[in-house]
């Protein structure tokens, strides 16, 4: 197995995964929304709830997006 | 002169911070009950200020929670504009003090960046310690306060701890301002910097210098701000998009420069000042109540009970205390006319002023309501589940979920509604849930409802379960939510194609409700609401008065006639009692009841002349003609203008028009009235059919000045309450077209 991995949407993590934020496929002010919310790249965090919503730990704040938002942000398998 | 510079030199102190820190909870324990709640000049974002006791009294201003100072939401536009003095008459703050959630250190410190570049001196409260530690979380207060180069506090204002210290540190004379930027910008945006920052200090020396670096960043990357400076420094304006033409053509992401710049400087920052013991991401109690009340089943339906509760205590519980403020209203206008002579200031007192102040106090109780269990959603966090639960039905419908409370508190009053979006973050959701909240039926509706179904639809039962009236009722209801949704759509297709909308919220952690600060929330909203409707459904009560007051008409010969003979008969009957001796007493008893019923008759008659020949009977009129192919006489037409002071005002203007006196909607006399009023063929002027296509118009139509007078100052132009007024207006004659004349084509009229 390789150890680098293709960044995948955040919906294709199933719920408790931990993961690495790789890069967001938004717009713009969207992006930005996301990076003042704490969602930011680089930045590691944790899958919650992954259905027809999408809820993620950040920190410990608890931050929910649109599953279409999900799908645009890119994030790989966290190495713990 | 000196008192008076010490006056003008009351320290003015801003707190900011992300949304959900307490910071409200901290503006409450800093000034106690010494608040006072207002509006920025010109939005009607809530503008919250209070008084620090001691030997210098202090003012503290409560800033809208925000993400950061990058304008996106009304509410973040203001936060910025306060902090840089951009506002008229709202000087710069001394001293900014950032409430940080010390369990999410890095994205609050974010913020903290931002206010760091305004060059004011700055005191960083870390809040909710407690929770911090019981997250496992260890922060090294001192070294975060020499790597901020700002005095950093540890708080847990909830249990009241560490406010003394933060008290001691706000009253400090020797701050000294925010040490200069610690972190760059990526280096192709960071030399076109300097340039900028000459350009704005030739231009606006106004802007302080340690202001400008900040100030042409945010003109860097926000639309609204470059706009902001087009009128105030044209020529830094046209310099910055010069800069950023050249920035777009080198692929230079010059937008996302300052996220970059600040997370890089600050997430090495935050690693070493804070050390986690445990792991994060445990299940915590929130996480646990979420699993139930945002479940994809479960989660809607403990939505749909807690909105029939809303809406169970709005409509019902409220009612006793409107029957108390209408019945007293009511005895006040009589107690005035006894009191005072008959005559035209009394009139205006009476049917100009009382009532039109009755008009507004009337929904108090519901309006409290509404607010109070907005305050408790929104306290116990529930408010951002609610958003987050309905926003997937939302985006069907080309809205979010944040659109959903601002739509049902639409459902009490559109103002309360409208004001409730501008918490929106994006401008065009928010434009279309202000176009659309009128359309969901407000409570000055719901008299107008009762009236006409109670009067002209069968009473029976549907499947022997409901009554037919109460389908009828729920019609109503249904059909403006689905004509706003409708309406919602067509803006989002045709208005703002091609805009993709987008959700991402935090989802605060559940806590116990705070009720004194629910209640008092609760009072302010409330004392807002009152006084900037008042104003307007006042001077509209008012107006209308006059209008149906003037010109002033001698009655029809008819009416005079009626009066003559009843003064006749009264001479007679008075005369006659001279011969009755012990019987007097009893038998003028009995005159004055016979007289007075006869007497009221005439005088109501002679209303009815009044107003058919006032200007407002003259605007029905006019109007006639277009509004009988919907089914509607001069009388409605002219009850229907009178109602765009406010819907329920139709009632009282079909009393007056019908020479009813004083009724209510569940009035028998009134119902009768209208039931029993035929066109001079014979034909009945109110059929069922009739009936239906009133209450349709009513359910579309916008008669409510209150409402585009609030939609204007919330969108800053007349152009969309215009559109506002056209669109739903005209739908509202469209529809009661249909109705009225599909109907009649099936022969139900």
């Amino acid at each position: 197995m390789s150890p680098i991995h293709v960044p995948q949407p955040l919906t294709s993590f199933a719920a408790g995964v931990m993961v690495h934020l790789a890069f967001f496929a938004l717009g713009v002010p969207e992006a930005q929304r996301l990076r003042e919310l704490g969602v930011i790249e680089g930045n590691q965090i944790h899958v919650l709830k992954n259905g027809d919503t999408f809820v993620c730990c950040v920190e410990s704040s608890r931050i929910a997006l649109r599953r279409e938002v999900a799908m645009n942000v890119f994030a790989t398998p966290a190495v713990l | 002169m000196a008192k008076t510079d010490v006056h003008s030199k009351l320290k003015r102190v801003a707190l900011i911070g992300n949304p959900n820190v307490g910071k409200t909870t901290v503006f409450n324990v800093l000034t106690g009950m010494r608040q006072k709640v207002g509006n920025y000049p010109g939005v009607t974002v809530e503008k919250k200020t209070g008084r620090m006791d001691g030997e210098v009294p202090i003012e503290i201003i409560d800033l809208p929670g925000s993400y950061s100072l990058s304008p996106k939401s009304l509410d973040e536009r203001i936060a910025y504009d306060v902090l840089s003095g951009h506002l008229a008459n709202e000087p710069r703050p001394d001293l900014v003090v950032c409430i940080v959630d010390a369990s999410n250190m890095e994205r609050n410190l974010y913020l903290v960046t931002q206010v760091l570049d305004l060059g004011i001196p700055v005191i960083v409260a870390l809040n909710m310690m407690d929770a911090a530690e019981e997250a496992g979380l260890s922060i090294d207060l001192s070294l975060l306060s020499e790597k901020l180069g700002v005095p950093v506090l540890p708080l847990t204002a909830s249990r009241n701890e560490g406010i003394g210290k933060l008290k001691y540190q706000i009253r400090r004379t020797d701050l000294s301002p925010a040490p200069e930027r610690m972190w760059t910008l990526m280096s192709a945006v960071e030399v076109e910097i300097p340039a900028l920052m000459q350009v704005l200090a030739d231009e606006a020396p106004k802007v302080p210098e340690r202001q400008r670096f900040i100030e042409v960043l945010q003109c860097l990357t926000s639309d609204t701000m470059l706009d902001y400076w087009t009128r105030w420094a044209p020529k830094f304006q046209k310099e910055v998009q010069l800069v950023r033409d050249r920035l777009l053509a080198n692929k230079v992401p010059y937008q996302q420069a300052e996220v970059i710049g600040r997370y890089g400087w600050l997430s090495p920052l935050v690693a070493q000042v804070v050390t986690r013991k445990k792991n994060i991401g445990d299940a915590s109690v929130s996480d646990r109540i979420d699993a139930v009340l945002t479940h994809r089943i479960f989660g809607p339906l403990f939505f749909a009970m807690i909105l029939l509760l809303i809406f169970q205590a709005v409509f019902s519980w409220a009612t006793p205390l409107m029957d108390i403020i209408e019945s007293s209203v009511i005895g006040l206008g009589g107690a005035i006319r006894t009191t005072f002579p008959a005559g035209m200031a009394t009139d205006l007192l009476v049917d100009g002023v009382v009532s039109g102040v009755g008009n507004v106090v009337v929904f108090l109780p519901q309006i409290l309501l509404l607010f109070f269990f907005l305050g408790l959603m929104e306290d116990t966090g529930y408010m951002a589940r609610s958003a987050f639960i309905m926003d997937r039905i939302m985006s069907r419908v080309g809205l979010g979920g944040g659109s959903v409370v601002p739509l049902l508190s639409s459902f009490a009053c559109a103002i309360p509604g409208i004001m409730a979006a501008r918490t929106l973050a994006n401008p065009k959701d928010r434009l279309i849930t202000i176009m659309v909240a009128p359309l969901m039926s407000c409570s000055a509706r719901l008299p107008v409802y009762t009236l006409f179904i109670a009067a002209f639809l069968p009473t029976g039962k549907v499947l022997g379960l409901i009554t037919f009236q109460g389908l009828a009722m729920f019609s109503m209801y249904l059909l403006g939510t689905v004509m706003a949704f409708v309406a919602s759509l067509v803006l989002k297709r045709i208005v703002f194609k091609g805009e993709s909308s987008f959700f991402a919220m935090e989802l605060p952690p559940y806590r116990m409700p705070r009720f004194k600060q629910i209640f008092w929330r609760m009072i302010d909203r409330s004392k807002a609401f009152v006084i900037r409707a008042g104003k307007i459904i006042f001077g509209m009560s008012i107006i209308l008065w006059g209008l149906a007051r003037f010109p002033i008409t001698d009655p029809s010969p008819e009416i005079a006639a009626l009066r003559i003979s009843a003064d006749q008969v009264f001479e007679q009957k008075v005369d006659s009692l001279s011969t009755l001796g012990v019987a007097y007493a009893a038998a003028s008893e009995q005159i004055g009841i016979e007289m007075a019923s006869k007497y009221r008759h005439i005088d109501a008659a002679e209303a009815g002349f009044q107003i058919e020949h006032s200007f407002i009977g003259k605007i029905g009129h006019t109007l006639e003609p277009v509004m009988r192919p919907l089914g509607f006489d001069w009388k409605l037409s002219a009850g229907i203008v009178s109602a765009f002071a406010a819907r329920e005002v139709i009632i009282s203007a079909l009393a007056t028009l019908y020479s009813v006196g004083d009724v209510g909607d569940d009035s028998p006399l009134l119902r009768e009235k209208l039931k029993a009023d035929t066109y001079p063929n014979g034909d009945p002027v109110y059929t069922p059919l009739v009936a239906v296509s009133l209450l349709v118009f009513f359910v579309l139509a916008l008669q409510c000045m209150s409402t585009l007078a609030i939609a204007k100052r919330e969108t800053n132009s007349w152009k969309w309450p215009a559109v506002m007024w056209l669109y739903m207006t005209g739908l509202a004659y469209l529809f009661s077209l249909v109705i009225y004349q599909g109907g009649m084509a099936l022969g139900w009229g």
